[in-house]
């Protein structure tokens, strides 16, 4: 299949434009964040594209590649987060173990080919679906604390560290954030066409590969979130921003 | 002179910058119960928290003033929390069962620290000393949600008992509790306190008045900025009631039938 750059640009003028125009004739405001965030996307996407085209002509800089996307999704999720360095190593280990145990397994047992064109684009979406789970996890778990907090004193009160006693919040806030992988999965194919799978169609692959193709995707993530789930939030700092650390100690001149 | 096992100096708490007790300075004597008492809004359970760090926990919350525990300053930068914590150990106003069976709730604190040698013996000793072991001896390892709620209160007492404290906080433990329950505690408390030191946050005069050995009033107190609790007087439960050396006390505890 060919992309002709001068008919793409076309499209996407006429496919923005109506969008505009459709949300003015609606009354619809945000319009100058839908032009920023289309911005964005395109800049973005060019970058990246270049980025990968390179990495497919020098495969060595895949491995460079893929470290600075588990460290900037571990970055992003720590400031959604709103953690220390600890949990930044935390989510750093959660999101490469997921990632790392899952790509290991599509590689090892040949499924897709050990090459950058088959493993970069699905790490990249492994190590995606790793830090959505963390966000969703660390901050399931911390609404439990939070919504629980006489419980979770009950933990502390025994010698238990926020952490220890966060572990016993961690298995119930590790379900409720595969839920929506749960959900993506048992609809596949019936109210979306998942992303992989549309993309190998208009790349040229048969409906059979692209079904392949999504389920080794599909069945990843599900590996990917568990372990990123579970480890998240048993490392990370169960308490909610500033608890636990926010008493300030008593004033010098008191004692 | 008493021998005090936690001194206050100056000790304010105010949560979001508004004071919720102020300027109390007070000492806890070592063995025996000492009940906090006064009317909500007073800064009981505010004041029994600064004992065991729990008002860490708590938004907004911020701390002056001077707290030792056996002379040594709960607050100084090298204090072991989870030791301080196992020291001065905590019950709550609402009994909580965590969800695990009777045992695994009771084994909970030892197990933190290491399994120690005989769990099991750990374990049955704790539900003695609360008062629970033969009603629950048969159904020990059963999901501890199927206690009534008084049981769940002295399950809450034996998982404190097994990790070994020198200090029960108890933060109105028979508020949630029938009459029957409460006469329970209540004469467990005055068992414990034959080898801890228990304090007691209670608004319940005839509860203070049959189980404080001492009493610390405190009463609310208005400003232009805030309604806070303070410390109006302090003393063995009989003087506190014979002959209150404030007006407040006198009116708060001739206040209620004993």
């Amino acid at each position: 299949m060919s992309v002709d750059p001068l008919r793409t640009g076309i499209a996407l003028a006429i496919l923005f434009g109506a969008a505009i125009a459709v949300m003015s004739v609606g009354g619809i405001r945000h319009r100058a964040d839908l032009s920023v965030a289309a911005a964005r996307a395109f800049v973005q996407l060019i970058a990246v594209a270049l980025v990968i085209a390179w990495i497919f002509s020098h495969p060595e800089g895949a491995a460079v590649y893929l470290a600075i996307m588990v460290v900037a999704a571990a970055w992003t999720a720590n400031r959604r987060l709103k953690g220390d360095r600890r949990d930044l190593g935390a989510l750093l280990v959660a999101i490469l173990a997921g990632a790392g145990a899952t790509v290991l397994i599509v590689a090892a047992t040949g499924a897709l080919s050990f090459t950058a064109q088959a493993l970069l684009p699905f790490s990249a979406q492994m190590i995606g679906g790793a830090m959505t789970t963390a966000i969703l996890a660390g901050m399931r778990l911390r609404d439990d604390v939070r919504d629980n907090l006489p419980v979770f004193e009950n933990y502390v009160a025994l010698g238990a560290t926020y952490r220890q006693a966060g572990q016993q919040f961690a298995r119930r806030a590790s379900e409720r954030a595969l839920v929506p992988t749960l959900d993506q999965t048992r609809s596949a194919g019936l109210v979306t066409l998942p992303g992989a799978f549309v993309g190998m169609l208009l790349g040229g692959a048969t409906p059979l590969q692209a079904a392949q193709v999504q389920l080794l995707v599909l069945i990843g993530l599900l590996l990917v979130q568990s372990i990123t789930a579970l480890l998240t939030t048993r490392l990370v700092n169960p308490l909610p921003d500033g608890l636990g650390t926010n008493v300030a100690l008593p004033q010098p001149d008191a004692a | 002179m008493i021998d005090p096992v936690f001194q206050l100096a100056d000790v304010t708490v105010s949560y979001n910058a508004v004071p919720a007790v102020q300027d109390v300075t007070l000492d806890i004597p070592r063995a025996g119960v000492t009940a906090l008492l006064g009317p909500s809004g007073s800064g009981k359970s505010t004041l029994l928290r600064c004992l065991n760090r729990m008002n860490d926990l708590a938004p907004g919350a911020h701390l002056v003033g001077r707290v030792t525990f056996d002379g040594a300053d709960i607050h100084a930068p090298d204090v072991d929390l989870v030791a301080l914590r196992r020291r001065v150990t905590m019950v709550f106003q609402r009994p909580t069962a965590f969800p695990m069976s009777v045992f695994e709730n009771v084994a909970y604190g030892p197990r933190l620290a290491g399994p120690p040698a005989d769990l099991d013996a750990l374990v049955e000793e704790s539900l003695q000393r609360a008062g629970l072991w033969e009603e629950v001896r048969r159904d020990v390892h059963q999901d501890a949600a199927g206690l009534s709620i008084g049981q769940q209160q002295r399950l809450s007492i034996a998982r404190c008992l097994a990790v070994g404290p020198e200090v029960l906080l108890m933060d109105e433990p028979t508020a949630s509790l029938d009459p029957v329950s409460t006469r329970s505690v209540e004469t467990l408390i005055r068992t414990l306190a034959e080898d801890l030191t228990i304090v007691l946050v209670t608004h319940d005069l005839g509860q203070a008045e049959r189980v404080a050995d001492h009493l610390a009033f405190l009463a609310v107190e208005a400003d232009d900025h805030s309604r806070h609790g303070v410390l109006v007087e302090c003393g063995p439960t009989r003087r506190m009631f014979d002959a209150p050396a404030d007006a407040r006390t006198a009116a708060y505890l001739g206040s209620q039938d004993g």
